[in-house]
């Protein structure tokens, strides 16, 4: 038993396995108040609007203000509008991109800082007696995005997306932040939220079809599957025939406000198509959408989806919702949910008691560019809107209100170079025929740039979709096949099998500009030092051969066509393009139809084909794989 | 802090909903009264007519309104009961009344029984209100429509009757239960004050939190259907 940061802590034995974790609620009086260590400024009377799961807005309401703290993450600040009086108030430097920020019971605030590794600690209201300031930072797994407090506030937990982990952090009233455990979690978390009793957290994935569900007090963790079917009718057979579809894009997550019980899971159905079947495009050529948004409902006390919300039945093809990129969501008192689509930038209400959302449209707005945010001001009627690419905050009424006027600021900062804008509205881009005739933007399969973990039917075979983020500088030629030797002309191959007509000129510059400046997440873990000496020894051996083909680095291939004798069913080549091993420990699936699941197992069965790893004792493939997950 | 601009927009949207309805507030009870012909109902030489707020239902034991959108052709036996239903939105409330009735030589109609359903209004969009009730494990979606095609059930050979493009004002969708919850539901139709296109979305689903099943109706207008 320990004491932390005022905090009674009991860990189990095997810390491997289990460890029981017991928080005592109150703080124990060992940390001085926060006022006190770091000299914050006065507080403010300020009710909290905002739920307790994090998000890049969230709403408070002080005597006479009702004020939106926004995360943005282009500029690298956090700033402070005042909604009814439409002025922004401040803007605070936080050294790092933020992404998800929530407001603590003691009317702090904790916000993920993307890049930096860090959950930062700010006290002060940002109005003009209380400035806002950075009190504590605190070091977290590789990429920490989404954050929710436990119902008593007193704990809070975050993911890290990179980093595949859920890091639970006490909370104690008025004194400094202490982290507690940190679990190793399902790759590419991205929301939490916490059930009602406290005991489980779930968390969405990017990629994986799954939504975890970890008991915050066993440590048992569940994956609750959210992939879906699409029924099928054929002629002259009355029954309905269900083909399957994949989950991806699970990057929101909220819990209904009434009635309770239910998370909801904004994500894409996919069908990929018969890996095996070449496709004229990616994907089925016959599916009727290749993209279908979709909401799994999750019965929060039965950790399971309701069966319904993950059918695409084909009699509500009628006016079916449509959002592409859905990234944020929030809920109402009413009963009902908001999605933001980032490809289609609007806001789509559905009613959150249906059995499956996604066929309940209750209303739909267009907002300004990125809309990556959404916070709901019940007692207002009214839905605030962060639009992270436009750098605008638009106030929409709701409900009895809704023919009131919308308000929008815009805030006019230049976050990003204009070629670098224009590259991301590229990226995101959903209903540029230029890119794509059937609505799939370059974000649909690169979800932040990276991949889906999914394997698609193509004209070549089947491919696995690689990650693009850091991985494109010195790694010509592209494509599986190596066609293209460079990025312009691969992503011309791309756009003509999405059906669409091409880019050119200043745009094209732009998307390249945009996806080559994609920065590779930072490595995870930190491995012993002479563990990873003696896997980069390894891998440059003559003993293992990685390196004559990977380059010595692993990051710089050697730009040639090897048959690996990886042919699979649909194959029109046997050679491919020797990839880059840059952030290879997150880009699982492995090889260009996915066949391996982990890199242990690519590892350990491709001896002779690639490399000579079976002459590799397991201490030598443990050094190889953990050298590995450096590059 | 400067640099920025607050822009004023109208926004028109048309939408509607409702609060989820517990199961139990469904009315179910049917009451009925003595046998009487329907009016509006009128025979011809081949076929039985109906007036445009009334829908004819083979098998009426089995359910009552014959759900919006699938009306095709269908046979029902001259030994069959017909079912007429209308659907009356009074003062005092909405409700649904159908008359059993029998097929009878001569190009007659038998009245067995008549009897009403209560309403429970769960939606409203555009003057249009969607109703709800429940009946023998299913939940039941009814609006008002108007009328999209002729109507009449036609006599197809001596034995049995065709029925053709019933003429029903009345759409509406069958939810059955199955551990509390259904399939998403959809009605289209048109509202007979406005001509205005709608659609119902309607469900019924169950949490482990939930006491009893929830129904869920959204309706909303819609543009019309590409053909």
């Amino acid at each position: 038993m320990t004491r932390l940061g005022g905090l009674l802590i009991t860990l189990g034995a095997c810390h491997s396995t289990y460890v029981e974790t017991t928080l005592v609620v109150e703080p124990r009086g060992v940390a001085p108040p926060v006022a006190g260590e770091v000299g914050s400024p006065p507080r403010v009377p300020l009710e909290r609007l905002a739920p307790r799961a994090g998000a890049s807005i969230a709403l408070a309401r002080t005597a006479d203000a009702t004020l939106a703290y926004v995360a943005d993450a282009d500029a690298g600040v956090l700033r402070v509008i005042d909604v009814d009086r439409q002025r922004e108030l401040a803007a605070i430097a936080l050294d790092g991109k933020p992404a998800e920020l929530v407001l603590l019971d003691d009317h702090r605030l904790a916000v993920t800082l993307r890049d930096r590794d860090e959950l930062a600690v700010l006290a002060g209201s940002g109005l003009a007696d209380a400035p806002l300031a950075i009190t504590q930072r605190i070091a977290l797994p590789v990429e920490p995005i989404g954050l929710a407090l436990r119902p008593d506030d007193r704990a809070l937990v975050v993911t890290s997306g990179w980093g595949h982990a859920l890091t639970l952090i006490a909370v104690p009233r008025d004194r400094p932040l202490a982290t507690v455990d940190t679990w190793d979690i399902a790759p590419e978390p991205r929301t939490v939220v916490v059930s009602d009793d406290g005991r489980f957290a779930f968390v969405s994935h990017a990629i994986g079809q799954n939504v975890e569900r970890i008991d915050l007090t066993t440590r048992a963790r569940e994956r609750i599957g959210v992939s879906g079917v699409e029924e099928m009718i054929e002629m002259g057979d009355p029954r309905s025939h269900f083909e399957a579809r994949k989950a991806c894009q699970g990057f929101a997550l909220v819990k209904s406000i009434a009635p309770e019980g239910r998370i909801f899971a904004p994500q894409v159905l996919v069908n990929t198509g018969v890996p095996g079947a070449a496709s004229e495009g990616y994907g089925a050529d016959d599916a009727r959408e290749l993209e279908a948004f979709d909401v799994a409902v999750i019965d929060e006390d039965r950790g399971a989806a309701f069966r319904e919300s993950l059918i695409h039945r084909i009699r509500q093809t009628y006016q079916r919702p449509r959002c592409a990129l859905p990234r944020a969501a929030a809920t109402s008192l009413r009963g009902t949910l908001f999605v933001s689509c980032l490809g289609d930038n609007t806001i789509l209400e559905l009613e959150g008691a249906s059995v499956a959302p996604v066929n309940a449209e209750v209303a739909r707005w267009t907002v300004a560019a990125g809309p990556t945010g959404i916070a709901i001001d019940d007692a207002n009627q009214r839905m605030i809107v962060w639009s992270q690419h436009a750098q605008t905050l638009t106030a929409l009424p709701l409900g009895d209100r809704k023919h009131d006027v919308t308000r929008t600021l815009v805030l006019g900062h230049d976050a990003l170079p204009p070629q670098l804008a224009r590259g991301r509205e590229l990226f995101v881009a959903v209903n540029d025929k230029r890119i794509s005739r059937t609505g799939q933007a370059c974000a649909s399969c690169h979800p932040d740039g990276r991949q889906d973990a999914l394997v698609w039917s193509s004209p070549d075979g089947p491919r696995q979709t690689p990650m693009l983020a850091g991985r494109l500088a010195d790694t010509a030629p592209y494509g599986w096949n190596g066609s293209a030797s460079t990025v312009a002309k691969h992503m011309k191959q791309t756009f003509a099998r999405l059906g669409g007509k091409g880019l050119a000129g200043a745009d094209l510059d732009a998307l390249i500009a945009y996806v080559t400046a994609m920065p590779a997440p930072d490595p995870v873990g930190s491995p012993p030092a002479n563990l990873i000496a003696d896997g980069e020894a390894l891998f440059r051996s003559d003993h293992a051969q990685c390196a004559s083909c990977h380059g010595d680095d692993g990051r710089t291939p050697d730009g040639m066509r090897h048959d690996v004798r990886s042919f699979a069913f649909g194959d029109k080549t046997s050679k491919l393009d020797t990839p880059t091993l840059a952030a290879i420990a997150g880009t699982a699936p492995y090889y260009h139809d996915g066949r391996f699941a982990t890199l242990r197992e690519l590892l350990e069965r491709t001896h002779g084909k690639m490399g000579q790893t079976r002459r590799l004792a397991p201490h030598e493939l443990d050094a190889l794989e953990a050298y590995l997950r450096t590059r | 802090m400067t640099g920025h601009v607050w822009l004023v927009v109208l926004v028109a949207s048309q939408h509607a909903s409702a609060a989820p309805t517990p199961l139990s507030e469904l009315p179910e009870k049917t009451t009925w009264a003595r046998p009487a012909i329907p009016s509006g109902v009128v025979d011809t030489d081949d076929e039985y007519l109906t007036s445009d707020t009334q829908c004819l239902v083979e098998a009426p034991p089995k359910y009552w309104t014959s759900g919006g959108g699938d009306m095709g052709a269908r046979s029902a036996s001259l030994d069959g009961e017909i079912g007429i239903e209308r659907l009356v939105e009074a003062g005092e409330g909405a409700y649904l009344e159908r008359t059993r009735t029998r097929p009878a030589p001569g190009n007659k109609l038998v009245a067995l029984e008549r009897g009403r359903i209560a309403l429970l209004p769960v939606a409203r969009v555009d003057g249009l209100t969607v109703y709800a009730y429940r009946r023998d494990g299913s939940v039941f979606v009814v609006a008002r429509a108007v009328p999209t095609e002729s109507l009449g059930f036609v006599r197809s050979d001596a034995r049995s009757y065709k029925f053709a493009n019933v003429d029903c004002a009345i759409a509406s969708t069958q939810m059955r239960l199955r551990n509390g919850s259904s399939e998403p539901m959809q009605i289209e139709g048109v509202i007979p004050s406005s001509r205005r296109n709608y659609l119902v979305d309607a469900s019924v689903s169950k949490t482990s939190r939930d006491p009893e099943p929830l129904l869920s109706v959204v309706v909303r207008v819609v543009k019309p259907p590409s053909q």
